[in-house]
């Protein structure tokens, strides 16, 4: 972890037209939260879930993962922070953090913020906001990862996160067991409690602990992975 | 006084060999990586800047290997070509934080220094994106001075860069290389690379086509008559005997001077001025027309 | 040996006088070269990967539809060609999505438009060429799930005219979806060089905009406004298609809305027409102030 480094990573990720950008989707999500307030329970508690978790937080971490180091290895800037005596662990780990704390930032607290305007209670907004966190957090570190690892980073990301998670994720069942939106609610469906979370209708396909598990260990590892990555990483001419 | 040393080194990818057996040593003082599009310049200075692997061979720093070994940075400055730099900060901010990344005890002090040195100290609180090309191109250096590196290579430093600002950024090179640092500059313009390298790597289609002082290879191309140009009292006296001598493939004859294209140029230069004075003709200039680099870039290029 | 007198030496540049192919073989030249394009055509092998990945992704449902209905498994198509491709609307937009900076990104990326301009072609040319192209490449990626499914049904020997009309009307439906997503997607990806960013442009602005409809479409569905839930369907370029489908077919929709009557019909195309034309005027206006640098 490096200071400076995640000093130039936030400057990029929060520059004037990103930043704008970035704050429509949370903005989005507490729109149609206010809108919603009229609802039915399961209604509210079903579009909460498709909108944080199949939408914004997917989304924010694509954004926020490929903005930490995509654009950087992409016109070669990249260099200044490779040419020094670093360690690329540190680099990629740096990188990881930033958009993982932006990315809580953009789309937990909205999702908590989300979850009270639409009059659920307290528990539960937690407890969701909770899930997006981790998940957003896991994204994150698997966005950055395959920003290093490919130049086609985010055309491949947008067909995990809206293909995989929004559709296969949601109907196929055996898929389900491998979608970051199914870990994340599993975790809620555990802070919550079985009861209460038969009460909202939250039935995800693995449990807590191998939810939270399964995150840890992505995001532990694809940080790792990019570090390796970058120690190989070309800083490309054209001569 | 650092070495960077090549032995052997060959890279390649599947089926296309960027680089070909590549030995060189890259010592105190100016060298210049010459070499057409495509001759692999770029993949010996990203071996050499230790982020590419050679497939075979050594690439190493005074002893140490480079790939993988992120110590080196504190002894090798890197300026990139792209033009690419982060948005957002001031020139200062930014020298400032690789000054910081470096490590260095008094970052602040250091980056007054580098940026004095290229002479942006007065744009310095001015965000990067409002610098011209040649600007950037001075911040680029100064990053990559900050920490008084012993090793510099430069890729392409003198793109975009106006006539005043070439002049100073030799000026520092030349500095830099008579206080003893190892100084390698890549680039494809000749006539920046003759007035300020010492030695030259000349790389061709992957391989290494030759190295040294450009007037001693042109010496070593024996193939190629070396063209002279003399300027003299009598043209004619002067052409009769340089044919009669021998040492010329041919000699032409103007109004105010002789052409002379010699085969031999050690004989030719002990006979020129014996038969001058045999003569009585007068010798106002002699010079060798065709002793530049492009010459020798362009024979070398051919000749493969 | 002498040096030569100087001269201009003849070494075959010649000035042309003769005939030139017009305006339009300029248009077609372009227009062909992007959709070959879409598809990674005349490219490299790695911007094969996606489109044609898309496409085995679309043909893959339509395979077991056609099959279902070819084996008899099920009495009657469980979809038609229209509503499946209603139901491949997420795969369309990806297509588009990526496609789309395809096709003008790299040359804002590398300063080539300028090169396109200063040839004898009009910037309404380019944009034209451009739009017409990935029009009928989605058109294509959505006609052949359409066109499979319609051959599975005439394999169960299923009642041909009853079926072809189905397939025409999935026609129809493509090309609609076509026009619009075409369009939608080039006037995003227009302002922005970077291939990444227009492609997350694109697909974040159809994903939002269609999930928005559809929960709010939720929304009122859930309680007694449902009148207003039609409504819903104007708020983004996948219902609108979604109703227009609904419009044709005389069915429902996929979210359930009942029936699409007359006055939200009218609505649903008013909002087509207005949203091409909005995308094609914002294209021209962008392309007309292109500089050398």
């Amino acid at each position: 972890m490096n200071a400076v480094v995640a000093r130039l990573t936030a400057g990029e990720l929060l520059g004037r037209r990103r930043g704008v950008v970035l704050v429509i989707l949370p903005a989005v999500m507490l729109l149609l939260a206010v809108l919603a307030r009229s609802a039915d329970e399961p209604v509210k508690v079903t579009i909460l879930t498709i909108v944080a978790f199949s939408l914004v937080v997917p989304l924010l971490g694509l954004v926020l993962g490929t903005g930490a180091i995509a654009s950087e290895i992409d016109d070669g800037s990249i260099v200044y922070l490779l040419a020094k005596p670093m360690s690329r662990y540190a680099i990629a780990t740096t990188k990881v953090v930033v958009a993982a704390a932006v990315t809580v930032a953009l789309a937990a607290v909205p999702t908590w913020a989300a979850a009270l305007v639409l009059g659920l209670s307290t528990d539960v907004a937690i407890a969701f906001a909770l899930a997006a966190a981790l998940a957003g957090i896991c994204y994150a570190a698997a966005f950055v990862l395959l920003s290093v690892a490919t130049r086609s980073a985010v055309v491949f990301g947008l067909l995990y996160a809206l293909v995989w998670e929004g559709v296969v994720g949601g109907f196929v069942p055996g898929a389900r067991v491998l979608s970051v939106q199914q870990w994340a609610l599993g975790v809620a469906e555990g802070v919550l409690g079985p009861a209460a979370a038969a009460d909202i209708g939250l039935d995800a396909a693995v449990g807590a602990t191998t939810g939270l598990l399964l995150m840890t260990g992505v995001t532990l590892g694809a940080t790792w992975y990019a570090g390796q990555l970058l120690r190989t990483l070309r800083v490309t001419g054209d001569g | 006084m650092s070495e960077l040393v090549l032995a052997g080194v060959s890279r390649w990818y599947g089926n296309v060999v960027a680089v070909n057996d590549v030995t060189m040593t890259i010592g105190p003082g100016i060298t210049g990586l010459l070499g057409p599009n495509g001759a692999g310049k770029s993949t010996i200075l990203n071996m050499m800047g230790g982020f590419l692997a050679p497939s075979a061979g050594a690439v190493t720093l005074d002893g140490e290997v480079v790939f993988k070994n992120t110590d080196i940075y504190r002894r090798v400055g890197i300026v990139p070509e792209g033009e690419a730099l982060y948005d957002g900060i001031t020139g200062r901010q930014f020298v400032m934080a690789n000054a910081r990344l470096q490590r260095l005890p008094d970052p602040a002090a250091a980056t007054a220094k580098a940026l004095d040195l290229v002479d942006m100290t007065a744009p310095a609180d001015r965000g990067l994106a409002t610098y011209s090309k040649g600007m950037k191109q001075r911040v680029k250096m100064a990053t990559a001075l900050v920490h008084e590196p012993d090793v510099l290579l430069l890729d392409e430093p003198f793109n975009g860069m106006d006539p005043r600002q070439r002049l100073h950024l030799m000026d520092l090179l030349r500095a830099m290389a008579a206080a003893g640092r190892t100084v390698m500059v890549s680039s494809h313009i000749l006539e920046e690379v003759e007035q300020i390298a010492d030695t030259i790597q000349v790389l061709i289609a992957g391989r290494h086509a030759a190295s040294g002082d450009y007037r001693e290879i042109r010496r070593l191309m024996t193939e190629r008559p070396h063209q002279f140009t003399i300027r003299c009292s009598d043209p004619r006296s002067l052409a009769s005997a340089v044919i009669a001598d021998g040492s010329a493939a041919g000699v032409s004859v103007h109004e105010d001077g002789v052409d002379v294209q010699a085969i031999d140029v050690g004989r030719f230069t002990r006979l020129l001025p014996r038969v001058a004075r045999e003569h009585g003709v007068r010798l106002h200039e002699v010079t060798p027309a065709d002793e530049s680099l492009e010459s020798v870039f362009a024979y070398l290029v051919a000749r493969r | 040996m002498t040096t030569p007198p100087s001269a201009i030496y003849d070494i075959g540049y010649r000035h042309y006088e003769g005939p030139r192919l017009g305006r339009s073989y300029v248009w077609a030249t372009l227009f062909a070269d992007s959709l070959r394009g879409a598809y990674g055509l005349g490219r490299s092998a790695r911007a094969k990967i996606l489109p044609w990945l898309l496409v085995g992704l679309a043909v893959v449902p339509a395979v077991v539809v056609a099959l279902i209905t070819a084996l008899g498994i099920a009495p009657e198509p469980p979809a038609t060609p229209a509503r499946l491709i209603i139901n491949l609307s997420l795969l369309v937009l990806v297509f588009v999505g990526a496609q789309a900076p395809q096709s003008v990104s790299r040359d804002l990326r590398y300063r080539t438009v300028s090169l396109y301009f200063s040839r004898p072609l009009r910037r309404i040319d380019y944009v034209s060429s451009k739009v017409a192209a990935l029009t009928v490449a989605v058109f294509a990626f959505s006609t052949l799930p359409a066109t499979i499914v319609y051959l599975g049904a005439l394999l169960a020997e299923l009642p041909v005219r009853a079926q072809t009309r189905d397939w025409l009307l999935g026609l129809v439906i493509a090309a609609v979806s076509a026009v619009i997503y075409a369009a939608v997607a080039l006037a995003i990806a227009a302002w922005t060089p970077r291939r990444g960013i227009g492609v997350a442009a694109i697909v974040t602005f159809l994903f939002v905009t269609s999930t928005i409809a559809g929960v709010l479409q939720q929304i009122a569905t859930g309680t007694a406004a449902t009148e207003r839930a039609r409504f819903a369907l104007l708020l983004s370029p996948s219902t609108v298609i979604e109703g227009l489908e609904s419009l044709l077919t005389g069915t429902a929709t996929q979210t359930g809305v009942v029936s699409v009557d007359t006055t939200l019909g009218l609505g649903l195309v008013g909002a087509a027409f207005l949203l091409v034309a909005i995308c094609y005027t914002v294209l021209v206006l962008r392309y007309r102030k292109v500089g050398i640098s």
